[in-house]
C-alpha cells in the first residue's frame, strides 16, 4: 500500500466519521487540558501518605499527652475494665476543640461544640406547658433525663425538675404532695424537621427530682433526693415523706404514686438490666450505697420486690470513697484501680425506713459499701456503670463499672483533676460505647475556661481518652434576656452551673442535655460518627 | 514518511479501530438522546397490574381514623401528628393519636378541674 493509498483511506474514513457526527449532531470532544500535574494513583498515594501522617501526628500527640498524664501520676496500670482501657489521659477531642456555637432557636452563643455540630434550645424555666392553662410553666432546676419513647420521627424525653422550695405546680392525678415543687415534664421533639414541639405536665408533688433512668418498657425512674417530708398548704396534718422513685410514662401523665419497695433515701439515678429487669440504684449521699432492686414484675414496679445494697466480699463496711478526706473519705482505696473486687448483696428488709432509721443504716449493719456520693449510672453489655462525684484521691470523682454476671466491681477511673474531670453527675454510654459525663462541681473549684469556671460535657473512650466534647458557655453577663410568654428574667453569668440529663436517641444523632440553671433543654446533633461518642 | 508498508498498515488499523470506536460512541449517545427526546410512548389499552404499581409507587399513607384532625387539637399536637402521618405507618399513627389524645385529655382536664397550684 503506497503512502497516497493510506492517505485516501484515512480521508475517506475522516469523511465517514464527519458524516456519521453530522447525522447525530456529535461534536468533536474539546481538547482535554493536559493531564494533572499528579494522576489518580499518584494522588491517592500523596493522600494516603498525607492522612498517615495526619495519623500518625494525632496518635502520636494523644500519646504524649496520655504518657504527659501519666506521668502526673494517672497511671491505672495497662487492662481493660468494662470494656475500657485503663491506661486513661487526657487528649484534645477527636471532634474537634469546641467552639462557642449559636443556637438555632434563639441565635445565643449558649454552648460551646465541636465544629460543625448544631443544637436547638426548649422548655426553658418559665416557658409555657402544654395544655395553655394560665400559669403553668415549665418548672426549674432541670435534672435527669432520658429518651423514653420514639413514634417515628418524634423522640419523647421525661426530664426531672430538682426543685426543693416552693408548692406544687400542678396539681391532679400526676400529683404526690400538694407541698413539694418539683416534678416531671416530657417534651417532643421531630428529628426529622429538627424542631421541638411541646412539653406538658407528668408528675408534679415531689422533692428534688434528681437523676433517673428509663426502662425497658419505656417508662421513666424519676429518684427524689431527700429525706424530708411535705405537707398539705390547706391542710397542715397532712403529712407527705419524700425520698422515692416514681414511674413515669411517655404518653400520658404517673399516677402519682411512689414505688415504696425501691426504698426510702436521698435517691440519685438508675440503670436497668434489660435482660433480668433489675434496676440498680445509687444512693446520693456521703456516705451512700449502691443498691439493686428485683422487681416481682418487671414492667410493673407497684407489685413490690426484694431492695438490696452491695457489698464487698471479705471486706465488711469497704470504704471505696478514695483517699480524699473531704467529705468522709481519707483512706485509701482498698486495692489498686483496676483490680476487681467481689461482691454479694445484702437485703434491705425495711426499705421505707418504717423502723430503721435508714437503708444506708440497714446496709451498713450487715457489712455494706461505703461510696462517697454515687450518682449517674448507666447500662451497657451486662455492665453498669456509675460514678461517684465527689469520690476519690482528689474528690473530683471516680467511676466504677459493675460486671453483672461475674458479681465484681472495679474502679475504672479516679479522676486525678479537676482539669481533666470535674465531679462528674448524669452520665450515659454513648452510642459507639464512649462515657459522657455531666460535671456537676457542687460547690468545690471548679475547672476554669479562660479564667472563667465552666462546666462541660466529659467523654471517656474505650482506648482511654478522656477529653471535653461541650461548654456551658450561657452568660447573659450584665444584660438580660426575656423570651416570648415567659416573665422569668435570665441574667447573669450561669457558666459554672451544671450539665445534666445527657442522653442519646436511638439512631445515635441526637444528644439531649440540659443545663440546670438557669433551665435550659438542648437538642445536639452533628457529625457524631467522625468520633467515638 | 510513511513508508514502511507495515507502519502504513498499522497506523491503517489504528486509525480505523478509532474510528469504529468514535463510531460505536456517537451510535450510543444518539441513542441515548433519542431515547430520552423520545416522545411518551401513547397511552397503552394494557392496564399495568395492580401488584407493579404497588411495586414501584411509594406507600400510600394509611387512612387517617375519623376525627384526628377533630377541633380539640392545638396546633403543637397536629404538628407532632403531621410529623408520623407522613410515615404511612399504621402503628406510628396510632401511637401518635394516643399521646394526641393523651395530652388533649390533660389539656381538656386541667380546663376544668380546679385551678393548678404554683
Amino acid at each position: 500500500m503506497s503512502t497516497n493509498e493510506v492517505e485516501a483511506q484515512l480521508q475517506q474514513i475522516d469523511q465517514v466519521i464527519a458524516q456519521f457526527a453530522a447525522a447525530h449532531d456529535l461534536k468533536p470532544t474539546p481538547p482535554q487540558p493536559e493531564p494533572a500535574q499528579i494522576d489518580r494513583r499518584a494522588f491517592l498515594q500523596r493522600g494516603a501518605a498525607t492522612a498517615g501522617a495526619v495519623a500518625i501526628a494525632g496518635t502520636l500527640q494523644m500519646f504524649m499527652a496520655r504518657r504527659a498524664e501519666a506521668s502526673n501520676g494517672n497511671a491505672h496500670g495497662r487492662g481493660r475494665v468494662g470494656g475500657f482501657d485503663t491506661d486513661i489521659g487526657v487528649v484534645p477531642s477527636p471532634y474537634g476543640e469546641p467552639v462557642p456555637t449559636l443556637d438555632e432557636t434563639t441565635g445565643l452563643p449558649l454552648l460551646g461544640l465541636p465544629p460543625g455540630f448544631r443544637y436547638w434550645s426548649f422548655g426553658w424555666t418559665g416557658d409555657p406547658l402544654y395544655p395553655a392553662v394560665p400559669g403553668l410553666v415549665t418548672p426549674p432546676m432541670h435534672d435527669g433525663m432520658g429518651v423514653v419513647r420514639e413514634i417515628g420521627p418524634l423522640a419523647i424525653l421525661c426530664r426531672n425538675h430538682e426543685a426543693s422550695a416552693g408548692t406544687s405546680f400542678l396539681n391532679g392525678a400526676l400529683q404526690y404532695s400538694p407541698g413539694a415543687p418539683g416534678g416531671n415534664t416530657n417534651l417532643v421533639f421531630d428529628r426529622r424537621h429538627q424542631k421541638w414541639l411541646l412539653s406538658w405536665p407528668t408528675l408534679s408533688g415531689t422533692v428534688r427530682n434528681c437523676g433517673g433512668g428509663v426502662t425497658p418498657q419505656g417508662t421513666w425512674l424519676s429518684g427524689e433526693e431527700t429525706l424530708g417530708s411535705t405537707t398539705d398548704p390547706a391542710d397542715p396534718t397532712r403529712s407527705f415523706p419524700h425520698g422515692w422513685v416514681f414511674d413515669v410514662p411517655a404518653i400520658g401523665t404517673s399516677n402519682g404514686k411512689p414505688i415504696r419497695a425501691m426504698g426510702r433515701r436521698n435517691h440519685e439515678a438508675a440503670a436497668v438490666d434489660p435482660k433480668t429487669g433489675v434496676v440498680y440504684l445509687t444512693e446520693d449521699g456521703s456516705p451512700g450505697g449502691f443498691y439493686r432492686f428485683t422487681p416481682q414484675h418487671r414492667h410493673d414496679y407497684q407489685r413490690g420486690g426484694k431492695l438490696e445494697m452491695l457489698k464487698v466480699m471479705g471486706r465488711p463496711n469497704a470504704n471505696l470513697q478514695g483517699s480524699n478526706p473531704l467529705g468522709g473519705g481519707g483512706a485509701p482505696y482498698p486495692v489498686p484501680a483496676g483490680a476487681p473486687l467481689d461482691v454479694s448483696w445484702v437485703e434491705i428488709a425495711d426499705p421505707e425506713n418504717l423502723i430503721a432509721a435508714s437503708n444506708f443504716s440497714q446496709g451498713l449493719a450487715q457489712g455494706g459499701a461505703i461510696f462517697r456520693r454515687p450518682e449517674g449510672t448507666a447500662y451497657r453489655d451486662g455492665i453498669i456503670y456509675f460514678v461517684c462525684t465527689d469520690g476519690g484521691r482528689s474528690g473530683n470523682g471516680q467511676v466504677f463499672c459493675y460486671d453483672i454476671e461475674e458479681q465484681q466491681l472495679v474502679l475504672l477511673y479516679d479522676a486525678p483533676s479537676q482539669n481533666e474531670l470535674d465531679n462528674p453527675d448524669n452520665m450515659i454510654v454513648t452510642p459507639r460505647g464512649g462515657l459522657l459525663f455531666c460535671e456537676d462541681n457542687s460547690g468545690s473549684p471548679s475547672y476554669l475556661l479562660n479564667g472563667v469556671s465552666t462546666e462541660r460535657l466529659v467523654a471517656l473512650t474505650r482506648d482511654g481518652r478522656i477529653f471535653t466534647f461541650a461548654q456551658n458557655l450561657v452568660d447573659f453577663g450584665g444584660g438580660t434576656y426575656s423570651r416570648p410568654n415567659n416573665a422569668v428574667v435570665f441574667t447573669g453569668n450561669q457558666r459554672a452551673n451544671e450539665w445534666a440529663g445527657a442522653c442519646f436517641d436511638s439512631s445515635g444523632e441526637w444528644l439531649f442535655a440540659n443545663i440546670q440553671t438557669p433551665g435550659i433543654t438542648f437538642a445536639i446533633t452533628g457529625p457524631w460518627r467522625s468520633g467515638p461518642l | 514518511m510513511l513508508r514502511s508498508p507495515r507502519t502504513r498498515l498499522l497506523l491503517l488499523a489504528v486509525a480505523a479501530t478509532a474510528a469504529l470506536s468514535l463510531a460505536m460512541y456517537g451510535w450510543r449517545q444518539a441513542e441515548a438522546v433519542a431515547a430520552v427526546a423520545a416522545p411518551p410512548p401513547a397511552p397503552s389499552t394494557v392496564t399495568p397490574a395492580p401488584a407493579t404499581v404497588a411495586a414501584t409507587s411509594p406507600p400510600s399513607p394509611a387512612p387517617l381514623p375519623e376525627g384526628w384532625l377533630a377541633p380539640p387539637y392545638s396546633s403543637e399536637v397536629r404538628e407532632a401528628i403531621d410529623a408520623v402521618a407522613d410515615l404511612g405507618d399504621p402503628a406510628a399513627l396510632d401511637d401518635v393519636v394516643e399521646l394526641a389524645d393523651s395530652v388533649t385529655a390533660l389539656n381538656a382536664a386541667q380546663r376544668t378541674d380546679a385551678a393548678p397550684r404554683f
